[in-house]
C-alpha cells in the first residue's frame, strides 16, 4: 500500500513539475507581454537551405522598426504539412501570420483565413500584378498577400549544345529536334525532369489546364489535354530522347545527372539556379523560356510551373493589425535585396525585382516572365490533382494505360471524390 | 469461500491497480477513439467543425462501393499474410539460437538490436538506398554477372521490397520479446526433460514452445496489428506504387482524410479496419488458446 | 560429434548472415554522414568516406539554424519520463488483467486492445484538439502525457505475467503477504526481462515519433530530436549530409540505452525460477 502512494506521490509531483517547467515556454507563444507588446507566430516550410538564417535577420531588422512587436519563427518540415497546419487550424492557436501557396483556398473556404480588404487598399493592389492578387482572392475577397513569385525556364547545357551545333528551340518541333540531337550513348539525354509538375505544363502548352476556372473539375480532360500528355509519351517512348521512368532511382539522381552535364535540357523553377551554382559551380548552364506548344494563348503556349506564395493572417489571431505590419515589412521592396536574393526567388512585386540579381543573364531573362506568368486556377482539391495526375502520369510511362485512357481515368477519379 | 465484502473489497484493489492506466488512458485512448467513432458517422470537414453534419451509414457505404479503396484493403491482407508466418519463423529461429547468455551471443545480440533503434523512415531510406538501381544488391549481382532486379517498377516485386524491409526491421521486435520469453522459462523443466532424455529437438518443440505461448500470442496479434498499420515503410520506399500497387489501408485513410477532405470516410475506414483485426485477433486467441490447452 | 559441427556451423551461419544484412546499410549510413551532400548518391557505392570530413557535424553545433543540443534535451526528458511512467502503468494493470478478475474484466480488456488496432492518424487530429482545449500545446506535458496510456504495455504485462505460476502467489499470500505486496514483492520484480523490453520499445517508438511533436509543438527550441531533423529537409535536398550525421548522434544515446537495459535482461533469467 504504501509503495503504491509512494509511485502515486511521485507521479503527480512529475507532472506538476514539468507543468511548471513548461509554461514558461508556453507563455513565449502568441499573446501580449507587458503593457502593449505583442508576439507574433510565423510559419514557413523552408524552400531554401539558409533560409532560417535570412528570416533572423529580418525579424531583427523588424523588431528594431517595431520596438513593441516581437515576431517568432517556426520553420515548418515539408512532411506532414497538411497534419500540421490542418491541426493548427482547427484548433485555438493557429500561427498569426502563415505562409501558404496552393492550400490557401481550403483554408479560406473553411473560414480560417482574416480578410484583408480592410488592411490593403486598391492602390496598394495594384502595385502587384492581377495574376498575384487573383491568386489570393477567394469569393471576391483578399485573403493572401502576394509575396515570392517562382517562375521556371527551360534550363541548358551549353556545352552539349554548342558541340551538337544546337540553336536555342522556340516550338515544339524544334524541342524536339534539339533533344534528339543531343540524345548519344548509354546516358546523355537531351531533355530530363519530365515529372508532374511539368507533365501538366505540356498539357497547359498544348491548351488544356489543371482546372477548369472554377476549380471544380480536371481541365486537361479534353484534346488538347491529351495531345500534352502525348507529346511527353512521345519524348520517353517513341523518340527516347528523355530516360524512361526507371532510369534514375530518385529525382535527386536525376538532378546529380543534370550537374555531371549528362542531361541537355531540364525545366526547372527559378530555385534551380542556386542548386546549380552550390552543387555545380563548374557547369556552363544557360536557359530560355519553354519552347512554344499549340496553344492558342501565346502565354500558355510557353507555360511553365509558375507558383506565388502568399502571407496569410489567420482569424483566430489576437493582432491582425501587427500581424499586417510584419508582412507589409517582408513585402517591402527595400527589404527584397535581404530575402529574395539569397534564396533565389522573385518578389511577387515587379517593382521589387528592378534591383535583384543585376548581372545575372538567366534570372534577368526569368524576371521578364514575371508579368505573363501562368498560374493555375485555385482549387481545394489542388493536392488531390497532384495526387491523380501523379498516377496518370506513371500509368502512361509504365506503358499501363494510353494517354486517353489515363487521362479519362484520372477525371473520373477525381469527379468521385468531389463532394 | 469469499463472502460478499470479500469480494467487493476485492473488485476495489483490482480497479485500483487499473486506476493509474485508466485515468490517462480514457482522456487520451478512448476519448479520442469515440469522437473517431462519432465522425465515421458525419460528413463535412474538420477544418470547419461547424459544416460537420449526420450522414448515417453514408461513409460506410462508400468505403465498400469505391473501388480506390478495395486495392489497398487487398494489399494490406496480402502483408499479413506474408509477414506474419515469415517474421515470426525468424524471430524465433534466432531468439533460440541467441538466448542463452554467452560472450558471442551478446556481440550478435547487440548487432541485431541496430534495426530497432532506428526509424522506420530511417530504415525505409536504408534499404531503399540498398535496392536502387544503382545500390549495392544490383553492383554484386551486376559483379557476379547476373541482370539487376527493378523492385520499384513492378507491382509484385514492389510489395516484395516492403515486406524485405518490414522483416529487416521488424522481425528483430519480436527476437527481443522472444529472448525475454525464453530467458524466463524456469530452468528446472528443462532439467528434468533432459534427465527423462528428451532429445534439443524435443526439448524446444514439447517443452518451451508451450511455456511461451502466451508470448507467442502476444507476438501474433502484435504482428497483426502492426501490418494492418504500415505506411512509413511503404511511403518512403515506394510511394505506394507503382500506381498504388503497394498501398496499405492507410493510405486510402490519409487520401480520404486529407486530400479528399473527407474526415467521415475516414474514420469510417478505420472504424472498419479496427474491427477486423479485432476480430482476427479475437480468433488467433481462441485458436491458441485451444490449442495448447489440449 | 560431426552432427554437433554442422549445427554449429549452421548457427553460425545464420547468425552471421543475420548480423550481416542487418550492418551493411548502417555501414553505408556512416559512411555517407561523413560526406558531403552531392556524393552522397554516386555509383558504386562508396565503402569509405575518402572524399569527407567532419564538416557536417561541426555544422550541427555551430550553425543557428540548428539547435541540436536541445533537440536532444527535449527528446531525453520527454521519452524517458514516458517511458517510465508507461511501465509503471502498464505493470500494474497487467497484473489486474492477468492476476485478479473483476467486473467488466474481458470487455475492459478487448477495449483496451482494441486502442492498439486504430491507426493513429485518425486519432490524431482529435487527439490534438483534447491536447489544445487543454491548453497543453507546445509544453513538456503535452508530449509526455498523451504517450503515458500504452496498450500495447499492458497487454505485454499481461501476458508475460500470465506465465507466472500461480503457485507463486499463492505461496505468497500463505506467507502473509497483502494483495500490494504480492505484487510489489513478488511479481513486480518478476517482471524485470518484459519491463526491460517495454523500456526499450517504448523509448525508440517515443523517440523516433513525427507526427505527435510535428502538431503539438510550435517553437524550435521544443522540437524533440526527430522532429528537428525532419524540418532539415528543404523543398530540394531531400538528404543532405548534415542530416546523415545527425542522424548518425541520435543513435549513440539510444544505444547507450540498450547497453543499460540488457543488464536487466540477466537479471530476469534468474528471478524466473519457481521456488519448490
Amino acid at each position: 500500500m504504501k509503495k503504491a502512494a509512494f509511485i502515486l506521490l511521485v507521479v503527480i509531483l512529475t507532472m506538476g513539475v514539468l507543468s511548471a517547467c513548461s509554461s514558461d515556454s508556453a507563455k513565449k507563444g502568441s499573446g501580449s507581454g507587458k503593457d502593449g507588446d505583442v508576439t507574433l507566430t510565423f510559419w514557413k516550410a523552408l524552400d531554401a537551405d539558409n533560409e532560417e538564417e535570412i528570416w533572423a535577420e529580418l525579424i531583427r531588422k523588424f523588431e528594431q522598426a517595431h520596438p513593441n512587436i516581437h515576431v517568432q519563427f517556426l520553420a515548418t518540415p515539408w512532411d506532414g504539412w497538411q497534419e500540421k497546419y490542418t491541426s493548427a487550424f482547427a484548433g485555438s492557436n493557429p500561427p498569426d501570420v502563415s505562409y501558404m501557396s496552393e492550400y490557401l483556398i481550403k483554408f479560406a473556404h473553411a473560414g480560417k483565413l482574416h480578410e484583408l480588404d480592410s488592411f490593403m487598399s486598391d492602390s496598394e493592389k495594384n502595385r502587384f500584378s492581377k495574376t498575384a492578387i487573383d491568386n489570393g482572392t477567394v469569393n471576391g475577397k483578399l485573403y493572401g498577400v502576394p509575396f515570392i513569385a517562382e517562375t521556371s525556364l527551360m534550363f541548358y547545357n551549353k556545352d552539349i549544345f554548342e558541340k551538337e551545333g544546337i540553336a536555342i528551340p522556340q516550338t515544339w518541333d524544334e524541342l524536339r529536334a534539339a533533344a534528339k540531337k543531343a540524345t548519344k550513348g548509354p546516358d546523355q539525354w537531351g531533355i530530363g525532369g519530365l515529372d508532374i509538375l511539368n507533365t501538366i505544363s505540356f498539357m497547359v502548352q498544348s491548351g488544356a489546364n489543371l482546372f477548369n476556372k472554377e476549380g471544380t473539375s480536371l481541365g486537361f480532360n479534353n484534346p488538347e489535354g491529351i495531345r500534352g500528355l502525348q507529346f511527353m509519351e512521345d519524348l520517353v517512348k517513341r523518340d527516347k530522347v528523355a530516360p524512361p521512368i526507371d532510369f534514375y532511382s530518385s529525382p535527386e539522381q536525376e538532378l546529380d545527372a543534370f550537374f555531371k552535364g549528362k542531361i541537355a535540357m531540364m525545366p526547372g523553377s527559378i530555385a534551380f539556379v542556386n542548386s546549380i551554382k552550390t552543387n555545380a559551380p563548374n557547369l556552363q548552364y544557360g536557359a530560355f523560356p519553354a519552347p512554344a506548344g499549340p496553344a492558342e494563348d501565346a502565354g500558355a503556349a510557353r507555360a511553365l510551373y509558375s507558383g506565388i506564395g502568399l502571407l496569410s493572417i489567420a482569424k483566430a489571431s489576437k493582432h491582425p493589425a501587427e500581424a499586417y505590419e510584419f508582412i507589409k515589412f517582408v513585402i517591402d521592396p527595400d527589404n527584397a535585396d535581404l530575402f529574395f536574393e539569397p534564396t533565389g526567388f522573385f518578389s511577387a512585386l515587379p517593382e521589387a525585382n528592378e534591383t535583384l540579381f543585376q548581372g545575372d543573364p538567366v534570372m534577368e531573362m526569368a524576371k521578364k516572365s514575371i508579368q505573363t506568368m501562368f498560374v493555375y486556377p485555385a482549387s481545394e482539391s489542388f493536392a488531390k490533382a497532384i495526387d491523380i495526375v501523379t498516377q496518370m502520369r506513371e500509368a502512361v510511362l509504365r506503358n499501363v494505360k494510353t494517354p486517353e485512357q489515363a487521362i479519362k481515368d484520372a477525371a473520373k477519379e477525381f469527379d468521385s471524390t468531389q463532394k | 469461500m469469499k463472502s460478499r465484502k470479500e469480494r467487493f473489497k476485492s473488485q476495489l484493489i483490482s480497479f485500483s491497480f487499473l486506476l493509474p492506466y485508466l485515468i490517462v488512458a480514457v482522456v487520451f485512448s478512448f476519448l479520442p477513439i469515440a469522437v473517431v467513432v462519432w465522425l465515421s458517422f458525419q460528413r463535412g470537414s474538420l477544418l470547419d467543425l461547424s459544416s460537420l453534419h449526420g450522414a448515417g451509414f453514408a461513409n460506410f457505404a462508400a468505403v465498400f462501393t469505391k473501388s480506390l479503396y478495395m486495392k489497398s484493403i487487398l494489399n494490406s491482407l496480402f502483408y499479413i499474410v506474408v509477414i506474419l508466418p515469415f517474421g515470426q519463423f525468424i524471430a524465433l529461429t534466432l531468439a533460440f539460437l541467441l538466448f542463452r547468455k554467452n560472450k558471442v551471443n551478446a556481440v550478435f545480440e547487440s548487432i541485431l538490436f541496430l534495426p530497432l533503434v532506428v526509424s522506420m523512415v530511417s530504415a525505409s531510406i536504408m534499404i531503399s538506398y540498398v535496392l536502387s538501381t544503382n545500390g549495392p544488391v544490383n553492383y554484386l549481382l551486376a559483379e557476379v554477372g547476373l541482370p539487376g532486379i527493378l523492385w520499384f517498377s513492378d507491382p509484385v516485386l514492389a510489395k516484395l521490397a516492403v515486406v524485405i524491409l518490414e522483416l529487416w526491421k521488424g522481425s528483430m521486435f519480436y527476437v527481443f520479446i522472444y529472448m525475454a520469453a525464453l530467458r524466463g522459462v524456469p530452468s528446472d523443466y528443462i532439467d528434468a526433460a533432459r534427465i527423462d532424455g528428451a532429445a534439443k529437438w524435443q526439448e524446444i518443440v514439447l517443452i518451451k514452445l508451450p511455456l511461451i505461448k502466451h508470448i507467442i500470442l502476444l507476438c501474433v496479434v502484435l504482428s497483426t496489428i502492426a501490418q494492418s498499420q504500415m505506411f512509413d515503410s511503404i511511403f518512403v520506399l515506394t510511394k505506394g506504387g507503382p500506381l498504388r500497387s503497394s498501398e496499405s489501408i492507410y493510405f486510402a485513410i490519409y487520401r480520404a482524410a486529407f486530400l479528399d477532405d473527407q474526415i467521415g470516410i475516414s474514420a469510417a475506414i478505420a472504424i472498419l479496419l479496427m474491427l477486423a483485426v479485432l476480430a482476427i485477433s479475437i480468433f488467433q486467441m481462441t485458436v491458441l488458446r485451444s490449442r495448447h490447452e489440449s | 560429434m560431426t552432427t554437433r559441427r554442422i549445427v554449429s556451423c549452421l548457427k553460425y551461419g545464420v547468425l552471421g548472415t543475420a548480423a550481416g544484412l542487418v550492418l551493411v546499410p548502417f555501414w553505408l549510413l556512416t559512411v555517407s554522414s561523413f560526406r558531403n551532400t552531392t556524393s552522397l548518391l554516386s555509383y558504386p557505392p562508396k565503402l569509405w568516406p575518402n572524399d569527407g570530413s567532419l564538416s557536417n557535424y561541426m555544422t550541427l553545433f555551430e550553425s543557428k539554424q540548428y539547435h541540436f543540443l536541445n533537440w536532444l534535451l527535449n527528446s531525453v526528458i520527454v521519452s524517458g519520463t514516458s517511458t517510465a511512467l508507461v511501465l509503471v502503468t502498464s505493470a500494474l494493470a497487467g497484473y489486474a488483467f492477468a492476476k485478479r478478475s473483476f467486473i467488466g474484466q474481458k470487455v475492459l480488456f478487448v477495449l483496451v486492445l482494441s486502442t492498439l488496432m486504430v491507426p493513429g492518424i485518425v486519432t490524431l487530429l482529435p487527439a490534438y484538439l483534447i491536447v489544445d482545449w487543454l491548453g497543453w500545446t507546445n509544453t513538456y506535458t503535452g508530449l509526455i502525457v498523451p504517450a503515458i496510456p500504452s496498450a500495447f504495455g499492458v497487454f505485454l504485462l499481461t501476458q508475460f505475467i500470465r506465465t507466472i505460476p500461480k503457485e507463486i502467489e499463492e505461496s505468497a499470500r500463505l506467507d502473509g503477504c497483502g494483495e500490494y505486496k504480492t505484487f510489489w514483492k513478488i511479481i513486480f520484480p518478476m517482471t524485470t526481462s518484459a519491463l526491460a523490453v517495454l523500456a526499450i520499445f517504448n523509448f525508440l517508438g517515443n523517440w523516433g515519433e513525427l507526427l505527435w511533436p510535428l502538431i503539438t509543438v510550435s517553437e524550435e527550441k521544443m522540437k524533440t530530436l526527430t522532429l528537428g531533423i525532419a524540418g532539415m529537409k528543404t523543398r530540394h535536398a531531400q538528404t543532405s549530409g548534415e542530416m546523415m550525421a545527425a542522424t548518425f548522434l541520435s543513435f549513440i544515446p539510444l544505444f547507450i540505452l540498450f547497453l543499460f537495459a540488457r543488464e536487466k535482461f540477466i537479471e530476469g533469467v534468474t528471478v524466473g525460477a519457481v521456488k519448490e
